[in-house]
């Protein structure tokens, strides 16, 4: 028998020591892609802005020319930013919840992205109005997992219905617990929501899980040429 | 939740990348470096022992591969159990007793009372210096004897191990063994090189006869005999040796259904082991093998359970959601498939978890490397479907077995070997 077991302490301490090494390594790594995607978002988010800018800027000088023949063109550019300023803020939401160090930049990319979001739902009513297009503009407030089981549900269906209704439907997705943009409040009391998912599609709130059936009821009636999925 | 079930994940990782790094330092301090050997200068008489349940259709090679050896027919005997069997195991190892009429067997028919009894029947009549034992579904190449004997160069080396490989195997299932044997053996050699060794399997393996009989023989109703009779060595300060120029073939499970049996058992075995040696965990008396290698083996289920219920939740779990999804758009997946768009950012991904596992995978990836240097065996002998199946998805069903293990103890389901 062995009179005295071995302990390889020198390899333990060094085994140890490499593992904290990649592990730290590894932080490390992550704290400077972090870095990347603030800076990222915020060139992202300027670049929405000088989007949004653009926009307005050829809505507002056609409309002094008194023409709509240029409304295909400024809706479908419109309608374009709208759909890279929701990805690029699904982007910054994921961003966020593997942040560390960013957190407070984050929250602030978070309301500029809101505040943006907000500028195109109103914008969108204008263009309505002056270009008679044919479009729906529909509010989507979400919570977290514990808050709004149901809500990832209601994204898939809601998904679902802008693939089949394009740019006829136009969507802007709200987290219903971001406090710092008070916008986000006011649209709430507005429409009386207490329960989530909820949906506002233009002057109607709707509270709970909306089945595509229930939704198509409220929208459809909306556009005057009813697009293939009203009719199924 | 998510907070403690992140930090648990984590928590596996890191553990898994240490114990990686940690054998690939000994590996790298002459871990594989082959053991010293004695010359033989005698041949010790042996006892080669091989209990049987229901083998009828491999003793006859298991025994032919015993007369075949290249030892001296007079230095050894043959003690053949039949535990009981259902099947021809008792006619066929009398026939093929009959045609070898030169060497010393003994034939000995008994109800089924477990392996360990088995082997306990054989010990007790054992002449040899040595106690071998081989499994009925076994067979070893000639020069075996003479090639693990010289490793017995002192009196605390209790028992020398073979290196293990399937035999023959055939379909999917066996090819996938055959490379977690491979790398199994190449780890028990890097673990014979700290004392850590904690199973002397029992398809094949060398023991001195007075160590066993010293420590009591092997285990009754035990679900892994042979793991446990290390675990005795071990506590006895004993030492186990691995070489790697010895061989022996054995049969592996070639169905999941079997698979999954002898994995539940060896794994609830081990627990079960190493709960009853739980004295020896953390207890640096036994060095190493107490420090590292018995905790492992205690917690190392737990980590394999973990980690495939958060393959479950991570993976599997949306695919279910989708489904479930698919249900209020009426299963259009057309329309889905139309509009489908693959974005793919580098920057979104998790650094620190993609580069501890690309550490982790590659050193993996060099732990196969070796072992099958070790072995003297082709990366892609078994073709390359089986070897990714190996890396990508065996431990995964490890890691499900653990969790019908947990199953059967949760609703007090206890099995016999």
């Amino acid at each position: 028998m062995v009179s005295r077991r071995n302990i390889s302490k020198s390899t333990y301490i060094l085994a140890a020591g490499i593992t904290g090494g990649i592990f730290l390594l590894g932080m490390l790594l992550g704290l400077v892609v972090e870095g990347k995607r603030v800076t990222m978002m915020q060139s992202m988010y300027e670049q929405e802005k000088a989007n949004f800018a653009s926009s307005q800027l050829q809505f507002e000088y056609l409309s002094q020319l008194n023409t709509n023949d240029s409304c295909p063109t400024i809706y479908d550019v419109f309608t374009k930013n709208t759909k890279s300023l929701g990805d690029a803020q699904e982007r910054l939401l994921s961003f966020q919840k593997d942040s560390t160090l960013n957190d407070a930049e984050f929250e602030t990319l978070k309301q500029q992205y809101v505040v943006e979001e907000m500028r195109y739902y109103l914008f969108a009513k204008k263009v309505r109005e002056s270009c008679g297009t044919d479009v729906v503009r529909l509010l989507y407030f979400y919570s977290d997992d514990k808050d709004c089981p149901r809500c990832e549900e209601q994204e898939f269906v809601l998904n679902y219905l802008k693939m089949n209704l394009k740019d006829n439907l136009l969507i802007f997705a709200l987290d219903e617990k971001f406090e710092k943009e008070p916008m986000i409040s006011i649209l709430k009391r507005q429409y009386n929501l207490t329960q989530y998912p909820s949906i506002a599609i233009e002057n109607i709130g709707l509270q709970g899980f909306q089945s595509q059936d229930e939704l198509k009821e409220k929208i459809c009636p909306r556009f005057k040429e009813k697009p293939q999925i009203c009719d199924n | 939740m998510n907070t403690i079930m992140s930090a648990v994940l984590w928590a596996i990782y890191i553990i898994s990348l240490y114990f990686v790094i940690f054998w690939s330092i000994v590996y790298l301090s002459g871990g594989a470096n082959p053991q010293k050997r004695r010359k033989l200068d005698d041949y010790p008489y042996l006892t080669i022992a091989i209990p049987a349940w229901n083998e009828g259709k491999y003793i006859k090679a298991a025994m032919e591969s015993v007369f075949s050896l290249d030892y001296p027919k007079n230095r050894f005997e043959m003690i053949i159990i039949d535990d009981g069997s259902t099947d021809n195991t008792y006619e066929a190892a009398k026939n093929t007793i009959k045609k070898h009429p030169q060497f010393n067997v003994t034939l000995i028919t008994k109800k089924n009372e477990g392996k360990g009894v088995a082997m306990n029947l054989a010990l007790s009549k054992a002449k040899g210096d040595y106690f071998i034992s081989l499994d009925g579904d076994s067979h070893i190449e000639p020069s075996a004897i003479k090639k693990l004997l010289p490793y017995f160069t002192s009196q605390d080396i209790a028992a020398v191990l073979p290196c293990m490989k399937v035999s023959n195997p055939k379909n999917l299932l066996e090819k996938i063994q055959w490379y977690e044997y491979i790398v199994n053996m190449y780890y028990k050699k890097i673990m014979g090189h700290l004392d850590c060794i904690f199973v002397a399997p029992g398809p094949f393996s060398v023991f001195r006869t007075h160590v066993l009989r010293e420590v009591g023989g092997f285990a009754k109703e035990n679900l892994t005999e042979d793991l446990e009779m290390t675990l005795r060595l071990q506590k006895n300060h004993y030492r186990i040796l691995q070489a790697m120029d010895v061989y022996v073939y054995t049969n592996v499970p070639n169905t999941m259904k079997q698979l999954y049996r002898q994995r539940n058992r060896w794994f609830k075995g081990s627990f079960f082991n190493a709960l009853a040696y739980k004295d020896m965990m953390f207890n640096k008396n036994y060095g190493d093998f107490g420090i590292v290698q018995m905790p492992v083996l205690l917690v190392s289920g737990l980590m394999s359970m973990i980690l495939i219920l958060s393959a479950i939740y991570y993976f599997i779990k949306p695919k279910f959601d989708f489904i479930k999804n698919l249900s209020y758009v009426n299963f259009d997946f057309w329309t889905l498939m139309q509009n489908f768009e693959f974005h793919y950012y580098i920057i979104d991904k998790n650094f620190s978890l993609v580069l501890i596992s690309i550490i982790t995978f590659s050193l993996s990836l060099m732990v196969l490397y070796l072992a099958h240097k070790y072995t003297k065996e082709k990366i892609f002998k078994q073709g390359v479907v089986p070897l990714f199946a190996f890396l990508f998805l065996f431990y995964l069903y490890m890691g499900f077995v653990w969790c019908g293990i947990m199953v059967d103890l949760a609703r007090g389901k206890v099995q016999k070997w």
